[in-house]
């Protein structure tokens, strides 16, 4: 494995490399670092990928954002692009989760022909039909003095949206995991998630794209999830059963998984 | 009538099915004339609705054909919604939950809070109601203690929490920091539990100044929540099946407390099963 220390869009940005081969590029949820790929990435390296795990601007080891919290999941996309030119990434896969879900998708809008296909969880492009956060709320919650016990509303938060089939010990330390993050950042990329809609270009993006669903997540409603799936072309899309918000964390072997899902996009790809 | 449930029959938690009912043209059509209701919705040729409140009536059909109803001396409310309409020709199950259980002070019969769902054929919620009544019990001298853990939200299920809470490390240490006064309210019912420093000072319907925030829910759902599973109360609060009102940020502060209440009133009412 390999750190990467190097300047994306202003500001010094942690990368973790590992494996080579196709090169795939993994993104993590709101708030969350890279660190919830560790089991995933060795896994799926030795099956025959490249893989670039970065923590996202403000998250992780990688340095704020210049203009501080990202609001605008755009930005995400913008940054990503840069690293994946940075790394000479040739027709990479994006997989992400969640917010990484969205700016995978928000990657495959910007730049598809480009890219070998994308792996878009827990993220269906656009505005939820019936949101759970608002922005007000939002704005509210990034006044720390008024958002008492973050702390344990992330962890509880966090084991309700982890799936059936997840041992009682694995979900704990998941939760546990999650607890480390910046509210200031967690929050600000939420107002990214309730304000971005890349829906418009779904029905223009030129690689092949998979979207995949927990069965448990409640964050998440599956008709959302349906529905981007028939904007873009020729999308594939699974529901997991026992399977909650964070897939990569939840499912033992992963990466075996993932590898399919790879396998049959790469076949796909034009 | 000796068989059919007597009040300590009903325990809180438990739900009874039974067979499907058709609402034909023919009992549509009777109830338009019965009722005097015969306003076009229900009498047109086009797609008339069912009357909504053949579906009470017919729930209390169903009540007295399964013999649920057999020892039941008086109705006393009913709350009822209609989600869906439903057609002549439709048929609909009833799902019905025991939401309470209080034996009066005359000890010889109970009150008994009653849930109600409605689906059609098709498995859509069309109905959805409560309905209490007063049940003979079988025994006046009834040992009621055994059932205190499902007694909410009376008073002396309020004072059993209470010890169980006071007994609590993760509840103690969560609220060691806190003075105020959780309430939780089941329906139209306020429980209020007075805390300074982690003691439990007081428990009960009333407290000098009143609960700090209220955490209220309809019966069905603390039922769901007390003697379901598991303790999914955080999943219930995001999807929005909570109301909180007074300070949010006290509760929001007491998350981790509010987790370790609902453990200890889950543990209390296993022991009641």
């Amino acid at each position: 494995m390999r750190a990467h220390d190097l300047r994306v869009a202003g500001s010094r940005a942690f990368v973790l490399e590992e494996g080579a081969g196709t090169p795939v590029l993994c993104l993590h949820t709101a708030g969350q670092n890279g660190v919830q790929w560790r089991d995933v990435q060795p896994e799926l390296a030795a099956l025959g990928y490249r893989v670039v795990v970065p923590d996202l601007p403000g998250h992780g080891r990688s340095e704020p954002a210049p203009r501080g919290p990202v609001r605008d999941l755009g930005d995400y996309a913008a940054w990503c692009e840069e690293l994946i030119d940075a790394l000479g990434m040739e027709r990479p896969f994006v997989v992400g989760c969640s917010i990484g879900g969205a700016i995978a998708l928000q990657l495959a809008v910007r730049r598809g022909d480009r890219l070998a296909g994308v792996v878009a969880m827990a993220a269906h492009g656009g505005t939820d039909r019936d949101p759970m956060l608002t922005v007000r709320g939002l704005e509210r919650e990034l006044v720390d003095a008024a958002a008492p016990s973050r702390a344990d509303r992330t962890y509880h938060g966090t084991l309700a949206v982890v799936g059936a089939n997840v041992q009682p010990e694995r979900a704990e330390l998941i939760a546990r995991m999650h607890r480390r993050e910046d509210p200031e950042v967690t929050t600000s990329d939420l107002i990214g998630w309730v304000t971005h809609d890349v829906r418009s270009g779904l029905p223009g993006v030129r690689c092949p794209v998979h979207l995949v669903a927990g069965c448990d997540d409640l964050w998440l409603d599956p008709a959302d999830v349906r529905h981007a799936a028939g904007l873009i072309p020729d999308a594939r899309c699974t529901f997991l059963e026992g399977v909650g918000h964070y897939p990569m964390e939840e499912l033992p072997g992963f990466a075996a998984t993932l590898h399919g899902w790879l396998t049959d996009l790469a076949r796909r790809s034009r | 009538m000796d068989s059919g449930p007597y009040f300590e029959d009903f325990e809180v938690g438990r739900t009874y099915t039974g067979p499907e009912r058709t609402l034909s043209p023919a009992d549509v059509a009777a109830f338009a004339e019965l009722s005097g209701d015969r306003h076009p919705v229900h009498t047109r040729d086009e797609q008339p609705l069912v009357h909504g409140p053949l579906g009470i009536a017919c729930f209390f059909g169903w009540l007295y054909e399964t013999g649920l109803g057999a020892h039941v001396e008086a109705a006393l409310d009913t709350r009822w919604r209609y989600l869906a309409p439903l057609h002549p020709g439709d048929r609909v199950s009833y799902e019905m939950t025991i939401t309470r259980a209080r034996r009066t002070s005359a000890r010889v019969n109970g009150v008994i809070g009653r849930h109600v769902l409605v689906r059609d054929q098709r498995g859509v919620l069309v109905q959805e109601g409560e309905t209490a009544a007063l049940v003979t019990a079988r025994d006046a001298d009834g040992d009621d203690a055994q059932r205190v853990g499902r007694a909410f939200p009376g008073a002396a299920w309020a004072r059993a929490l209470g010890e169980r809470l006071a007994a609590s490390p993760a509840f103690t240490t969560q609220t060691s920091t806190w003075d105020g006064t959780i309430g939780l309210r089941f329906g139209e019912d306020v429980v209020q539990f007075r805390i300074y420093r982690g003691r439990v000072l007081d428990c009960g319907t009333r407290t000098p100044d009143g609960p700090t925030f209220v955490l209220g829910a309809p019966d069905i759902t603390w039922v769901r929540l007390l003697t379901g599973p598991v303790n999914d109360f955080t999943k219930r609060t995001m999807r929005g099946e909570f109301t909180v009102s007074g300070s949010a940020y006290e509760y929001l502060r007491l998350t981790s407390a509010l987790v370790a209440l609902v453990d200890e009133a889950r543990a209390l009412a296993k022991e009641a099963a």
